[in-house]
C-alpha cells in the first residue's frame, strides 16, 4: 500500500513542483508589489468596478495587509483549479489511458486503489502550498519593512494552508465525479462549473441581497482566503469543507466499488442492461 | 480430469443495450494452455476483463481456482498474471515499476528469474516507460505478468507489437509455464501462435462462444481440400456431390473442398481420367475462417 502511494505521487511530481512554482511566484509578486501598489488603490472605490465586484473585491485597500489578503484569496481559485485537474486524472484519466486497467489486475481491493489516490493527492495539494509559501519566503525579507507590524510569515504560511481544505473539496468532488460518469470531459466539466460558477456566484452574490442567503450553499463561502491575515481563521467553515470533502470520497469509494472499469457508461446502463438480459432471454 | 481453474456459467455482458458476451459457459483446467479465439469485438477482453473483476457480469457467474471472480478478487489477482491487450504503463523507469508490482504482490518475486526474463526479451529496465516503443512497453508488460510465475496467466494478445525472435521468445515462456503444471488462459488473433502453444482453443464471435475443442482434434476433422488433374475436361454437373465444394475449375482441373462423400465423388469422376490428385492442408487460420464464414450451425 505504502509503495502504490509513493507510485501515485511520483506520478505528480512534475505537475506538483509546476503548480507550486507558479503560485508562489504569482504570491512573491504580490508581497513584493504591495508597498507600493498600495497607496495607489487607496482613495479608489472599487465596489464601483464590476470586474473588481465579480472577484470580490469590494473593500478598498486600507492597508497593506488588506491588499494582500484581498489578492491572496486568488489561491484559493488556483490550486481549486490544479485539484480539479488531479482529481478527474486520478481515476477517469487513468481509466481513459488504460494504466487502471493494469493496476486493477493486480491483487489491490478496489478501495485500497482509491485510498492512495486520496492520500497521494492530499499529500500532492499540500505540498503545492508548501512550494507557494517558499514564493513568500523569497521577498519577505526585502519588504518586511513596509510590512512590519502588519502581516508576518506564520499569518501568511497560515492563510495559504487554509486553501488546502477547499483544494481537497474540489479534488474529492472531482475524483467522485470520475468514478461516478462515464467519461474524463463529464466530470472535468462537472468540477469546473462548479468551481468557477459558485466562485463568481459567491461573490457576486455578497452584493446581492436576495441571493445572499444561498452562498452557505456554494464552497468558496466556506473559504477565508486572505481574510485569514486580517481575520484569523474559522475553524467552522474549515471543518464544513473537511466534511464535504470527505463525503465526496466516501462517494467516490462507493462509486469506484459499483463501477465497469474500462466501459465509461453512465451509471444507468446497468438497468438497462439486465432489462436487455431479460428481453434476450 | 484436472480441476477447472477458470470456470464460468451463463456468463452475460451487456453494456446498455448492446450485448458484450452472451451466456458463455466455459471450462479451463489447470495445466493446460487454452487458446481463446475471435476476431476483434467477438467478446474475448470483456470475458477476460470480468475474470480480472474490472468489469461486472450481468448475469452468471465467473470463478477461478474455485473462487467468484467478483468477491474474491484480490486472493485471485494473487495467483493471476495478466497482460492486457491494450497495454499501457505509467511514465516511471520500468524498474520502479516492477519494484512496485512486486511490493504489492508481497514480494513473492524471484529477482533471479525477473533478471532472466528481462535478458531473455532483451529489455533495459533503467529507461523510462514514456520513452519505450511499443515492442518495449510490451516486454515490460510480459516481464510484469510472468516474473511471480503466477498460477494462471492470462494473456491478450502477448506478442502484438513484438518482432518475430522476441515472439518466439514469448511463446516458449508459454511452454515453460505449461511445463511448470500453470495455467494460460490466450487470447489471440494470431492462429498460427495458438496452433504452436496451445492445448484446446475456444473459438466466441459476436459474443458467443461457438465452439470449444482441442486443437489437434479440431484439426484433424478440418476440412480437406483436393486439387484433381484430369486428362479432359469435366462437366460442372459430375462436381455436384453433397457434401463437396467446388472451390476452383478450369476445364481439367479442379479444386474442392471435402466435408463428406469423398468416395462417391471419386467413383463419379474417376471415369474422366485422374492424371494427379494433391492434398491440400487447411492450416488452424482457415479452419477458423470456415467456422466464421457461416452461422453457429455450420461448426
Amino acid at each position: 500500500m505504502f509503495n502504490l502511494i509513493v507510485a501515485e505521487l511520483k506520478k505528480r511530481v512534475t505537475a506538483v513542483i509546476g503548480w507550486g512554482v507558479g503560485i508562489g511566484a504569482y504570491l512573491a509578486m504580490i508581497v513584493a508589489m504591495s508597498p507600493d501598489l498600495a497607496p495607489q488603490f487607496a482613495n479608489l472605490d472599487l465596489s464601483a468596478i464590476p470586474i473588481y465586484k465579480a472577484f470580490g473585491i469590494t473593500e478598498n485597500f486600507l492597508s497593506i495587509a488588506n491588499l494582500v489578503a484581498i489578492y491572496v484569496s486568488f489561491l484559493g481559485l488556483t490550486i481549486a483549479i490544479y485539484a480539479v485537474i488531479t482529481g478527474t486524472s486520478a481515476l477517469a484519466g487513468e481509466e481513459e489511458d488504460g494504466t487502471l486497467e493494469t493496476l486493477m489486475s493486480l491483487p489491490l481491493a478496489r478501495w485500497q486503489i482509491v485510498l492512495a489516490k486520496v492520500v497521494a493527492i492530499a499529500i500532492a495539494l499540500l505540498v503545492v502550498l508548501l512550494i507557494a509559501y517558499l514564493g513568500y519566503l523569497a521577498v519577505f525579507p526585502s519588504v518586511k519593512a513596509d510590512l512590519e507590524g502588519e502581516i508576518t510569515l506564520a499569518e501568511l504560511f497560515w492563510s495559504t494552508l487554509e486553501s488546502w481544505p477547499l483544494a481537497m473539496m474540489f479534488a474529492m468532488l472531482s475524483l467522485f465525479m470520475g468514478a461516478y460518469l462515464p467519461r474524463r470531459n463529464h466530470a472535468l466539466g462537472v468540477g469546473l462549473t462548479v468551481l468557477i460558477g459558485g466562485y463568481l456566484f459567491n461573490n457576486l452574490a455578497e452584493q446581492a441581497g436576495p441571493l445572499k442567503d444561498l452562498r452557505p450553499f456554494f464552497p468558496f463561502y466556506y473559504n477565508l482566503g486572505g481574510k485569514v491575515l486580517t481575520e484569523g481563521v474559522d475553524l467552522g467553515k474549515v471543518g464544513v469543507l473537511v466534511a464535504a470533502a470527505a463525503i465526496f470520497a466516501v462517494l467516490a469509494f462507493l462509486s469506484f466499488q459499483r463501477r465497469d472499469v474500462t466501459v465509461g457508461t453512465w451509471p444507468w446502463s446497468r438497468l438497462l442492461a439486465k432489462s436487455a438480459v431479460q428481453t434476450q432471454e | 480430469m484436472n480441476k477447472p481453474v477458470i470456470e464460468t456459467k451463463g456468463l452475460t455482458v451487456y453494456y446498455g443495450k448492446h450485448r458484450g458476451v452472451f451466456a458463455v459457459d466455459l471450462t479451463v483446467r489447470q495445466g493446460e494452455v487454452f487458446g481463446f479465439l475471435g476476431p476483434n469485438g467477438a467478446g474475448k477482453t470483456t470475458t477476460q476483463r470480468v475474470l480480472l473483476d474490472v468489469i461486472r457480469p450481468t448475469s452468471g457467474t465467473a470463478a477461478i481456482f474455485g473462487m467468484d471472480c467478483q468477491h474474491d478478487g484480490v486472493a485471485i489477482r494473487q495467483r493471476v498474471g495478466y497482460i492486457p491487450g491494450e497495454l499501457a504503463l505509467p511514465g516511471m523507469r520500468a524498474s520502479a515499476y516492477l519494484d512496485m508490482l512486486v511490493s504489492v504482490r508481497g514480494n513473492h518475486t524471484d529477482p533471479a528469474y525477473r533478471r532472466s526474463l528481462c535478458e531473455r526479451l532483451n529489455l533495459d529496465t533503467s529507461r523510462k516507460m514514456r520513452e519505450y516503443s511499443r515492442g518495449n512497453k510490451q516486454k515490460v508488460g510480459i516481464v510484469a505478468a510472468f516474473m511471480s510465475k503466477p498460477d494462471l496467466l492470462i494473456l491478450d494478445e502477448p506478442t502484438s507489437g513484438l518482432d518475430p525472435l522476441v515472439q518466439q521468445t514469448v511463446l516458449d515462456l508459454v511452454r515453460e509455464a505449461k511445463a511448470d503444471g500453470r495455467t494460460v488462459f490466450f487470447s489471440s488473433h494470431i492462429l498460427s501462435e495458438v496452433q504452436a502453444v496451445c492445448d484446446r482453443v475456444g473459438i466466441i464471435r459476436d459474443g458467443e462462444l461457438i465452439k470449444v475443442e482441442k486443437v489437434h482434434d479440431l484439426l484433424a476433422r478440418r476440412l480437406h481440400r483436393l486439387r484433381l488433374q484430369f486428362c479432359m475436361p469435366v462437366a460442372p454437373e459430375l462436381l455436384q456431390v453433397p457434401g463437396i465444394t467446388v472451390i476452383e475449375h478450369n476445364e481439367d482441373q479442379v479444386m474442392v473442398e471435402v466435408q463428406e462423400n469423398l468416395d462417391l465423388f471419386m467413383t463419379k469422376v474417376a471415369p474422366q481420367g485422374i492424371v494427379d490428385i494433391e492434398t491440400v492442408e487447411l492450416s488452424l487460420e482457415e479452419v477458423f475462417l470456415a467456422y466464421y464464414g457461416g452461422g453457429s450451425d455450420h461448426v
